[in-house]
């Protein structure tokens, strides 16, 4: 007897998704469990070596009180105004650059796009003291001096605080960001992989080369922005190694201050007591929460436009 | 006379490509040029901090000697970090490819599941994967034993190779097993970026041509080679250039640790002689990458008139 609707391959398929989902499913929720189990627990139950996964008696106190340690409000919203705006000059300059490298031929084009793989691959740490110096004595490179007989100052110190944000935001709108390089790489790698036939029939129908760019590769391009701008954002909320080195003062990125999380405990005045090492690790565990909550509702809202675009943008292929 | 001035069509393309490239060349400039030629320097000599800056003093290539002949571990753990791309490549490739497939078909659940694939994206690129592999302690607070080693982390699987050791088996094997399986861990939550890249090029990717090919009776086998992998090239060289990056450029890479703890003891002239091998390195694996990926991509055109990827 033979079930009618129910091939072998079907089955097979879905069990082979079914197994790699439910594996893979438990390797990237773990953390996250950990997380949520650790940082809902109420305070009096730490040390009670019958809790295992779930809570005996659920309390935010925990997340309350990290707030506190964090100044969450405050560095989260520092965080996002630097990557909200940062992720927006990336989308603008590195779409444009990647689009003049997949589609013009000009003379120097190929020593370009070496020059963007060498952004790449250059180690942040090589060139992280000089760019220090670079936003610590910012001139715009010698328009400030020569002018300083006019306005009186010669240099901008971009790492004093109200101005630190533009430590990061000015190079992303010039196209050499956090990771600028890969962006413009992997913009240009997906309109190379687009047909040009569209763009030259607008071109026979006089459209000008920003116009068609506008108005026919973007529409068709929307899967790679919501890449691009998806990575932006979580790599400018995540980027710990050259924000610590910016932001001395006291407003700091959240990565930052989750990472000096020890020390704040010990200098904060309010919870200056004695942690035990439990104590401490429930506070990681809840600033890590905390940290990465933002990024992941982003990413609930963006994600059904990977499944959307492709209706949305017609002829592609 | 007037026709010498007019611009040919080549001449507007260019000024053109030129135009959209611009903010390029300028972030370029200001933003990155400069800082490396000043590590470069960096690189060349003694360099002393003091009041109000940086005093360099030229030494030649003693940073590079130092380095090179005097550091014991420097060349080892270069040599280790070529051999690991190796394997690492491949797995987290295939791997990716693979995630991406499954996450772009219909099912049940699957704008759930999309979301959990991504996690790894939001916590292996920052601070907290490594304020959760540094928490000791962590293992313990779930119920796990606590351990006695100092390497242990909640990403570790303690209780499966105490399992496997208790049950009789040798303790080298299970170490090998378990390094292997720690390893894996570690590239699957690697994969996070991959993936998704994967699946936005294969959103890229006509419906109209899988219609085509099957109402040509073609099986989702040869949709695949035929249609899904040419299709995927462009994205499969990006993901290739940034998975070698990433996995030299991580702060867990030995090199870069080594890198880190030179410029923390402001040894800059050591890190910067460092930083530039190291680099230097990549740049030599990243163009045989190229060389390869070029060649394959000319050996396409020849035959089946393909399209240029780079």
């Amino acid at each position: 007897m033979r079930l009618p609707n129910l091939k072998s391959g079907n089955i097979a398929t879905f069990l082979f998704r079914s197994m790699l989902i439910f594996g893979m499913t438990y390797v990237f929720l773990f953390p996250l469990l950990y997380m949520l189990s650790v940082s809902l627990r109420a305070p009096a139950t730490i040390n009670d070596p019958s809790i295992v996964w779930i809570p005996k008696a659920m309390s935010l106190e925990n997340l309350k009180e990290t707030m506190g340690i964090l100044s969450y409000t405050k560095s989260a919203l520092l965080t996002l105004i630097i990557s909200v705006l940062s992720t927006l000059g990336t989308l603008i300059s590195c779409s444009l650059v990647g689009y003049g490298l997949a589609r013009f031929r000009f003379f120097e084009k190929n020593i370009v796009f070496g020059l963007v793989v060498l952004t790449i691959i250059v180690p942040p740490q090589l060139i992280l003291i000089s760019s220090f110096l670079n936003f610590r004595y910012f001139d715009f490179g010698g328009i400030l001096r020569l002018l300083e007989g006019v306005t009186g100052f010669g240099y901008i110190d971009l790492t004093e605080m109200p101005l630190t944000p533009l430590t990061f935001i000015l190079p992303s709108l010039l196209a050499v960001g956090l990771r600028g390089g890969l962006f413009i790489f992997i913009f240009r790698q997906f309109f190379s992989g687009m047909p040009k036939d569209l763009e030259e029939a607008a071109h026979i129908d006089g459209c000008g080369y920003l116009k068609t760019y506008v108005r026919i590769i973007l529409p068709l391009a929307v899967p790679a922005f919501i890449t691009v701008m998806l990575f932006s954002f979580i790599w400018h909320w995540n980027d710990y190694f050259t924000s610590a080195m910016y932001f001395c003062g006291d407003m700091k990125p959240i990565s930052v201050m989750l990472s000096n999380i020890d020390s704040l405990l010990r200098t904060t005045g309010n919870y200056g007591t004695f942690k035990s090492p439990y104590q401490i690790s429930i506070y990681l565990a809840s600033g890590s929460l905390l940290t990465i909550l933002p990024p992941l509702v982003l990413y609930m809202f963006t994600q059904k436009y990977f499944t959307q675009s492709i209706e949305r943008t017609g002829i592609v292929g | 006379m007037k026709k010498l001035f007019k611009p040919t069509f080549e001449r507007r393309n260019a000024l053109a490509g030129r135009l959209f490239c611009m903010p390029f060349y300028i972030g370029f400039a200001f933003f990155f040029f400069a800082p490396l030629v000043q590590s470069l320097i960096f690189s060349f000599g003694k360099v002393e901090t003091q009041l109000g800056g940086f005093n360099i003093t030229p030494v030649g290539f003693a940073n590079f000697y130092s380095v090179f002949r005097i550091d014991m571990t420097y060349t080892d753990n270069l040599l280790a970090s070529i051999t690991g791309i190796l394997y690492q490549v491949p797995v987290i490739i295939i791997t990716s490819l693979l995630f991406s497939i499954v996450l772009n078909q219909k099912f049940l659940g699957r704008t759930l599941t999309r979301a959990i694939f991504f996690i790894p994206v939001i916590v292996a690129s920052g601070v907290v994967i490594n304020v959760m592999m540094g928490d000791k302690i962590a293992i313990s607070l779930i119920g796990g034993a606590v351990p006695s080693g100092s390497e242990q982390n909640i990403f570790n699987s303690t209780s499966l190779q105490n399992m496997l050791i208790n049950s009789g088996l040798n303790a080298s094997f299970v170490n090998y097993f378990t390094s292997i399986s720690n390893n894996l861990f570690d590239l699957l939550w690697r994969t996070g970026i991959q993936t998704i890249m994967f699946l936005a090029g294969l959103q890229t990717i006509s419906p109209s041509l899988y219609e085509a090919s099957s109402i040509e009776g073609a099986t989702a086998w040869e949709n695949f080679w035929m249609i899904t992998f040419p299709m995927l090239i462009p994205i499969m060289i990006v993901n290739i250039v940034y998975t070698i990056v990433d996995s030299f450029t991580n702060p867990a890479n030995k090199i870069m640790v080594q890198i880190i703890n030179q410029f923390n003891n402001l040894k800059y002239g050591e890190a910067s002689a460092m930083a530039w091998t190291h680099f230097l390195l990549i740049a030599v694996v990243l163009a045989v990458v190229f060389l390869i990926s070029s060649r394959g991509d000319r050996e396409i055109k020849n035959t089946k008139k393909g399209r240029s990827y780079l």
